[in-house]
């Protein structure tokens, strides 16, 4: 991994279209802001590994779901909620 | 168009049916193209990747889950759903919809902002 050293306002250029800047600094928190084309997705690590693994359970479930006996739908209901606002 | 998997057997298709995803789902960015089945009680989708036919996604519906759920103009929400034997344990992800334009045969596994959708939100309830 490559590691740099960056004060506040300084910047990184990643190829031609990415840009990466160290807005602020705080005892134990980094903002940083990122210019990126929109195609690029920029994801929080945490969140992206929870989807990620949700994603692979899915499919795993779908692998060794019985499709057909999910017909056995019945004496239970959608749990429909009232939209928070 | 035919794929063969151990679920689903052999299904046979028209090209037009095809939708694209660009940027794949989150964790299959290399799977662009999918069909998406009913299943056979009409409960569920199935969105199954023509690369890799094994690899199936089942969907729910979300509008009828939460009418307000974030709209994008001219796709329907569905969200991704974690079968269980257990009915009650089965659970859809409500914080990355993904997204479905039937007209034009597109979609995209979209990541919402709002943390009052969760990841993990149960689908059914026993009445």
């Amino acid at each position: 991994m490559l590691v740099l050293t960056r004060k506040p306002g300084e910047k990184i250029h990643i190829g031609s279209d990415l840009t990466v800047s160290i807005i602020s600094i705080s005892e134990n928190q980094v903002k940083i802001g990122i210019d990126a084309p929109p195609e690029v997705k920029i994801y929080r690590s945490e969140l992206y590994e929870k989807l990620l693994e949700s994603n692979l359970q899915a499919v795993d479930g779908a692998k060794s779901s019985d499709i057909k006996s999910l017909s056995a739908l019945k004496n239970i209901k959608i749990n429909k909620n009232a939209d928070r606002e | 168009m035919k794929i063969e998997s151990k679920q689903f057997g052999e299904i046979e298709f028209d090209e037009s049916i095809v939708y694209k995803f660009k940027d794949g789902i989150i964790g299959f960015e290399k799977l662009n193209e999918f069909i998406l089945l009913n299943s056979e009680d009409g409960v569920f989708f199935w969105l199954i990747s023509i690369e890799e036919p094994e690899i199936v996604f089942p969907l729910f519906p979300v509008r009828p889950l939460f009418e307000n759920y974030p709209k994008d103009k001219g796709y329907e929400p569905f969200g991704v759903v974690n079968l269980s034997k257990n009915l009650e344990e089965i659970t859809i992800n409500l914080k990355s919809p993904v997204y479905i334009d039937t007209k034009n045969k597109k979609g995209y596994q979209s990541i919402l902002d709002d943390d009052t959708y969760l990841i993990n939100y149960n689908l059914f309830i026993k009445e």
